[in-house]
């Protein structure tokens, strides 16, 4: 009786192994994100957090004491004074401190130096149902990578009443 | 001629072998690997506690007084929660109730009513580790609205 020899793999066949591995290789590695531990919060997103809810309790406070007031919609601007003094810091930031056109570095050096790599957007939008939307922005710069982050918050808005005419 | 130097089984094995090997990699990291926490991320979690209790006294507080290092926050049935800044530590005082220190190792920091109607106050700490964020937000007076 002839024993059947054993027979090596063909290149084909290790090719056809290796996609398999390859398309196997997908899944694995989803999962092996998936069990990466959360990525920490850092120092200067919890302080771009902060800065963006001083900005809406802000606009909140403001909205309390005269209803008819809104938000303005700005650029992107610095929350300190900044050395060159070319860029006005953000309205939302202006009375700050006791100062009335935002901190600067002798007020207060480790608040200041603490608050200077960030920048304020506002950016606001007419909705139906008479609503006003309002967007914070707060950018700065982590590991060379511009990130910001951002808070929302939705207030009533009832357009002025139009004035009628005497006589019609 | 030679068609090949292994066997097909071998190689299902090696394969078999890798994705065991890398599971349980990726095991071991998930129970293992969760990062120690540092001096500045525990405070980070003691700032989200001082927030939380901030964001409760402000949504119940009506009017609000500051007098030199102390702020006091009344409510609508006239309860008081007092917190105060002194020698480096933020305690919060309600009626009645003792003192507790919320935070420790502060460098400096105040209290601000902005003007002119008083309906927000701008709280800032910068703790005496220089390294160390420190902490500034406002907050409206809610007085039970929201």
């Amino acid at each position: 009786m002839e024993r059947r020899g054993r027979r090596g793999t063909s290149l084909f066949e290790l090719l056809l192994v290796a996609c398999v591995l390859s398309l196997s290789l997908a899944p694995l590695f989803y999962v092996f994100k998936l069990s990466r531990p959360p990525e920490r919060e850092s120092e200067l997103e919890f302080t771009a957090t902060l800065l963006a809810h001083h900005v809406l309790e802000r606009i909140v406070a403001q909205k309390y004491a005269n209803p008819e007031s809104l938000p303005s919609m700005t650029s992107e601007e610095p929350i300190v004074v900044t050395p060159e003094g070319y860029r006005v810091v953000s309205e939302y930031f202006r009375n700050f401190l006791g100062k009335d056109l935002g901190l600067e570095e002798n007020d207060n050096p480790k608040l200041y130096w603490a608050l200077k790599p960030f920048t304020c957007q506002v950016d606001t939008y007419y909705l139906d149902d008479f609503l006003y939307k309002v967007i914070v922005y707060i950018s700065y710069e982590e590991l060379g990578r511009k990130k910001r982050v951002f808070l929302e918050r939705l207030l009533a808005h009832h357009p002025p009443q139009p004035i009628l005419e005497i006589g019609k | 001629m030679k068609r090949g130097f292994v066997g097909v089984e071998t190689v299902l094995g090696l394969v078999f072998v890798c994705m065991l090997g890398a599971t349980l990699l990726s095991v071991y990291q998930f129970t293992t690997g969760q990062p120690q926490p540092t001096t500045t991320s525990e405070l980070i979690g003691t700032y989200h506690t001082v927030f939380e209790r901030l964001r409760a006294d402000f949504r119940a507080a009506v009017t609000a007084s500051r007098v030199r290092d102390t702020l006091t926050l009344t409510d609508a049935a006239q309860q008081t929660v007092s917190w105060a800044l002194a020698n480096g530590t933020l305690t919060r005082t309600a009626t009645g109730g003792q003192a507790q220190v919320m935070l420790s190792g502060l460098h400096s920091g105040g209290f601000e009513i902005a003007p002119p109607d008083g309906q927000l106050v701008s709280i800032w700490l910068v703790p005496a580790d220089s390294f160390a964020p420190p902490f500034f937000t406002s907050f409206a007076l809610r007085g039970g609205k929201r």
